[in-house]
């Protein structure tokens, strides 16, 4: 030890000794650091001043990446010129194909708005709110908030988020009532999906079930059909969804085969129907009124009404 | 060499080392980059005239504090453990081979980094660790280069 500090101090020392002025000066910057550390702001013109002094050695280590980018610049002058024209070319390439799309454009938003305005005139809906429902079991009837001040008409479609729910049957100045698809009186145009045969799906009165009764013997009809609307009847928008079959029935010694399906409306659920403007009501209006069940074959159900 | 020389050449080798310090590497260098301003108080320390080593270890310290806008005195009091090592090893490691002095002092400049990591830790600048433990390796290798150039530079009666 006493070796060491003869060596690494002069042979008479003045002042303060090297351990102590170690540990002065680590008190000292511990104390900097720990200002700095708790108030930044404290000392920002000490670090202000020092940064000031260091501008040179700065500059100094600025220099070799400065040198690159010039290097970096210098060699590739020529590549840019080349560079340069190939974009022209290509930004004129890009102009006269921009041109020929502006015009596809045009002709595309005026096809739309050709497109937009049929599909407007087809669907036309309103939304009525269900105010009651029947509470005959054999009388699948709801009542709606909207009437003839709304525009309703008699043998209108209802629709809902699913499928077809029904249609009106009676219209008053401000409700009207609709009867289900699901009512023993009720009968709807269909078409099976898969393969477009057309039949009627009558109300099955139990409240869950559509039946398609006499359909010829070699039909094909299978279990997982879905059944749409079909407008051949003039009263449904076409192409709805309206049940979906769950069972097929033929009778030995029958002609024909009983298919049951179950409506794809929730028709036990939800306060709202759409009810929907077909393309053609003025013809529905004059003969409605002799016959509610809406549909030709509605000689059956009559039966069933008490 | 004179007394002078060896003053300005003392005080140019440190701006060179900060400067070092500063100069702008690509990442995977720059992770690698050895502690130039603390192998340049080392030497100085280790070899140099009877300078006040500590009392310049601080304002180096505090400038490497400005230019890398830590806290400052985080790197002044590295460097002021630093320089009051490397004199008191002098003596003792002094007439080592400089293969086994790189050695010796290895711990050193591993408790210089791991004393800047810790003070990172402490004011919340969490830097990636290996950011502050590959320079140990680099500045352990740098070691006898460092202390060849500045020789041949002081001449061959630099050396006390």
């Amino acid at each position: 030890m006493a070796r060491s500090r003869r060596a690494a101090q002069p042979l008479f020392p003045r002042g303060p000794g090297l351990g102590f002025r170690t540990l002065l000066l680590l008190v000292l910057s511990f104390g900097l650091w720990f200002a700095d550390q708790r108030s930044p702001d404290l000392l920002l013109q000490v670090r202000g001043g020092i940064q000031w002094l260091l501008q040179p050695v700065q500059w100094l280590a600025a220099v070799p990446q400065g040198v690159s980018n010039a290097t970096a610049g210098v060699r590739s002058y020529q590549s840019l010129l080349s560079e340069n024209r190939q974009l022209k070319e290509e930004q004129l390439k890009q102009q006269a194909r921009l041109l020929r799309f502006a015009a596809l454009e045009a002709e595309n938003r005026r096809i739309r708005q050709l497109l937009a305005s049929s599909s407007a005139l087809e669907e036309k809906v309103l939304i009525a709110e269900i105010v009651a429902t029947s509470q005959d079991p054999y009388r699948h009837q709801i009542s709606l908030n909207k009437g003839e001040k709304d525009g309703v008409y008699l043998g209108q479609a209802l629709v809902d988020a699913y499928g077809v729910m029904g249609q009106v049957i009676r219209v008053y100045p401000s409700g009207s009532t609709a009867m289900l698809i699901t009512d023993p009186g009720h009968g709807i145009p269909v078409e099976i999906n898969r393969t477009g045969l057309q039949t009627i799906a009558r109300g099955g009165g139990d409240g869950r079930v559509l039946t398609l009764p006499f359909l010829p013997g070699n039909a094909d009809v299978k279990v997982g059909d879905l059944l749409v609307s079909s407008s051949l009847g003039g009263r449904f928008p076409g192409g709805y969804p309206v049940g979906e079959i769950f069972d097929v029935r033929r009778t030995t010694g029958e002609h024909f085969m009983q298919a049951s399906a179950y409506p794809a409306a929730r028709l036990d659920q939800g306060r709202q129907a759409l009810l929907v403007w077909s393309q053609r009501p003025e013809p529905v209006e004059a003969p409605a009124e002799a016959e509610p069940a809406a549909v030709p074959p509605a000689s059956p159900p009559k039966a069933n009404k008490p | 060499m004179t007394a002078a020389l060896t003053r300005s050449l003392f005080a140019l080798s440190l701006l060179i080392a900060l400067m070092l310090q500063i100069v702008a590497l690509p990442d995977a260098l720059a992770a690698l980059r050895p502690m130039w301003v603390a192998l340049l108080i080392g030497y100085w320390a280790f070899y140099g005239p009877n300078l006040p080593m500590t009392l310049i270890a601080f304002l180096t310290g505090l400038a490497c504090d400005a230019l890398y806008n830590t806290p400052l005195g985080q790197h002044a009091m590295g460097l002021i453990l630093l320089a009051y090592a490397l004199t008191r090893l002098r003596s003792s490691l002094g007439l080592f081979p400089l293969w086994q002095q790189m050695l010796t002092l290895t711990p050193v400049w591993a408790v210089y980094a791991l004393l800047q990591f810790w003070f990172d830790g402490m004011a919340r600048h969490s830097a990636e660790p290996s950011l502050r433990f590959l320079p140990i390796i680099t500045t352990v290798l740098f070691w006898p280069l460092v202390c060849s150039v500045m020789d041949a530079l002081r001449g061959p009666r630099g050396r006390p």
